[in-house]
C-alpha cells in the first residue's frame, strides 16, 4: 500500500467552492422561476408534471421572493463564473484537462461502464483517473455551466447582447435553455452522488485531501 | 490542503518519481486521517467564514434588499452602460406575432379620471411646459413591434405607436446640459420610474399613444404611457402626468421594492 497524488488543490477547491455557490444559484433562480411557473412535461393535452407543484414552492419557501432572486442571482453569477473561468483556466494550464476530456473511443468504453455500474458486464474496468462515462459526464458539466452563463447573459442582456440571445434561438427559448440546464445539474447531482456513494471511501476522501491509497507497485495517474 | 510536506517519502507523486513506499498500513492510515484532518480543518474554518460573510451581508438593507447586492445591481448597471451603445436596437418583429400583453399593475392608475382633460408637464432646465396629446402628435410618428419583457420572466410581441422622448426633449431645449436622468410620474404620483439618459434618449423608446393598432386602453396607460425595449416592462410607466429632466438620480417604484434601479437590458 502506498499513497499517491490524486486531485490537484486548485481543482479541489473550484469542486468544494462550486457546491455552494452552484446550490444558491439554483434557490435563487427558483425565486426568479416562480413569478411565471410556465414550464411542464405535456403529453398531449394531459400534463404529467408541472414545474413545479405548489407544494415544492410553500416546503422551499420560494413565493414572493422575484426581487431578492434576482438581487442574489446576479451576485452569485459573479462568483460562478470566476470560479468556473479559474477551474478552466487551471485545468487548460496544468494539463489536468487531458485526465478529463473524453478520448478517442470514450462512447464505446463508456457504454462499457454503464453495462458493469448496471451489474450487467462483470468484468472489472481499466483502472485510471477517470473512467470514460466520467469524462464525457465531467466535460459536459463544464460545457453545460459555460452555457448557463451564455443563456443567463442571453436573458439578462437580450438588446446588448441581442447576438447571443438570437443565436440561442430568441429570449424566449433562452429561458427556457437556461431552465433545462439547470434540472440537468440537478440530475447530475442525483447520479453523481450516488456513483460517488459506490465508489467508496478511499475515493470520496482523495477528493478532499488529493491523496489516494493505492497498491504499491500502482504508478500515479497518467493521461490516456 | 497543505503541499509543503509532500516532500516526505511517504507521497509518490504522480511526475513516477522513484521514491520510496512505506508498506505499513499502520503508517499509511495515520497519514491519511492527518491529511483528512487538516483538510476538513481548512474547509471548516472556509465554510464558517462564509456564513459569517452572509451573516454580513444580511445586516444591512437598502430599499429592500441586502446593500452589498444593491451595490452588486448598481455595479452591473454600470459594466452595462459601459457596454451600452445606442445603435444597438431591439430585435423587430412581424406583425403577425402581436397579441395584448396582460396588464399588469394598476399602480397610478386608481383615481377617477378623464382621458379628455389630460395634460402632460415637461420640467427642466428651470422651465415648466405643458402639453396635450395633440401637441405630442405634431412630433415625428413612430411605429414598432417589439418584444415587452416583464420582470416575472413572461414576454410578448406588441405593436406600439407613439413619438420619439429623444424629439420630444430634443425639441424642447432639454438635452442642452446634458442631463443624466428622466424622471416620470403618474398624474397622482402613486407610480414613478427613473430612466438613465441614455435609455431615455434610444431611438426606441417611445411616448406611445396606440397598442396594437388601437388606442391605449385605460388599463394599458391611456392617453401615454412609455415604451422602451431596453428595459423590463416596469419602466413602461403608463398615464404619464409629468416628465422631470435632472442630473439627481430619480426615485423609482420597483427600486424601492427591491428590484434592480437600472433593470436594463
Amino acid at each position: 500500500m502506498k499513497i499517491i497524488k490524486k486531485h490537484h488543490t486548485v481543482i479541489r477547491w473550484n469542486h468544494w467552492i462550486n457546491f455552494p455557490i452552484l446550490a444558491s444559484m439554483i434557490w435563487s433562480g427558483m425565486l426568479i422561476y416562480w413569478s411565471n411557473d410556465v414550464y411542464k412535461i405535456s403529453l398531449g393535452n394531459k400534463v404529467l408534471f408541472k414545474f413545479f407543484p405548489d407544494w415544492f414552492y410553500t416546503t422551499f419557501n420560494l413565493s414572493q421572493r422575484l426581487a431578492e432572486g434576482m438581487a442574489w442571482h446576479f451576485f452569485l453569477m459573479w462568483l460562478f463564473a470566476i470560479n468556473g473561468f479559474v477551474y478552466v483556466a487551471y485545468s487548460l494550464i496544468s494539463g489536468e484537462w487531458r485526465y478529463l476530456v473524453p478520448h478517442k473511443h470514450a462512447l464505446k468504453h463508456a457504454f462499457a461502464v454503464v453495462l458493469h455500474d448496471l451489474g450487467i458486464n462483470k468484468n472489472p474496468l481499466p483502472e485510471r483517473k477517470f473512467n470514460a462515462a466520467q469524462q464525457i459526464t465531467y466535460t459536459g458539466i463544464i460545457i453545460m455551466g459555460f452555457f448557463s452563463l451564455l443563456t443567463g447573459l442571453a436573458i439578462y442582456k437580450p438588446i446588448q447582447l441581442s447576438w447571443l440571445t438570437s443565436f440561442l434561438g430568441g429570449y424566449e427559448a433562452a429561458r427556457l435553455e437556461h431552465f433545462i440546464l439547470t434540472m440537468g445539474y440537478v440530475a447530475f447531482f442525483v447520479i453523481h452522488i450516488s456513483q460517488v456513494i459506490r465508489s467508496g471511501w478511499n475515493n470520496v476522501r482523495s477528493m478532499i485531501t488529493g491523496y489516494e491509497v493505492v497498491n504499491k507497485d500502482k504508478k500515479g495517474y497518467e493521461y490516456d | 490542503m497543505t503541499e509543503q510536506d509532500d516532500e516526505n517519502n511517504l507521497v509518490d507523486e504522480p511526475t513516477l518519481s522513484s521514491s520510496e513506499t512505506i508498506n505499513d498500513e499502520h503508517s499509511i492510515n495515520k497519514e491519511m486521517n492527518r491529511r483528512l484532518f487538516v483538510n476538513l480543518l481548512t474547509g471548516s474554518a472556509v465554510a464558517i467564514s462564509g456564513l459569517l460573510s452572509l451573516k454580513w451581508i444580511l445586516s444591512s438593507k437598502n430599499d429592500e434588499i441586502p446593500s452589498l447586492l444593491r451595490k452588486n445591481h448598481d455595479f452591473n448597471a454600470n459594466l452595462s452602460k459601459a457596454y451600452f451603445k445606442p445603435d444597438r436596437l431591439a430585435p423587430t418583429f412581424s406583425e403577425n406575432l402581436i397579441a395584448d400583453p396582460r396588464a399588469n399593475g394598476d399602480l397610478g392608475l386608481k383615481d377617477d379620471f378623464a382621458p379628455n382633460d389630460w395634460l402632460l408637464h415637461l420640467y427642466g432646465n428651470n422651465t415648466h411646459k405643458i402639453f396635450t396629446l395633440n401637441n405630442l402628435k405634431k412630433l415625428p410618428i413612430i411605429e414598432m413591434t417589439t418584444e415587452l419583457k416583464c420582470i416575472e420572466g413572461w414576454s410578448q410581441i406588441v405593436k406600439w405607436k407613439g413619438v420619439r422622448l429623444f424629439d420630444f426633449l430634443l425639441k424642447n431645449q432639454m438635452l442642452s446640459n446634458n442631463p443624466k436622468y428622466v424622471s416620470m410620474e403618474t398624474p397622482d404620483k402613486e407610480y414613478y420610474v427613473g430612466l438613465d439618459i441614455e435609455s431615455a434618449i434610444h431611438p426606441q423608446t417611445l411616448l406611445a399613444f396606440e397598442m396594437n393598432n388601437k388606442p391605449l386602453t385605460l388599463e394599458h396607460g391611456a392617453p401615454l404611457r412609455l415604451v422602451t425595449p431596453l428595459k423590463y416592462g416596469i419602466k413602461h410607466i403608463k398615464r404619464i402626468g409629468s416628465i422631470t429632466v435632472t442630473d439627481n438620480k430619480p426615485k423609482d417604484y420597483w427600486a424601492e421594492q427591491g428590484y434592480d434601479w437600472y433593470s436594463g437590458h
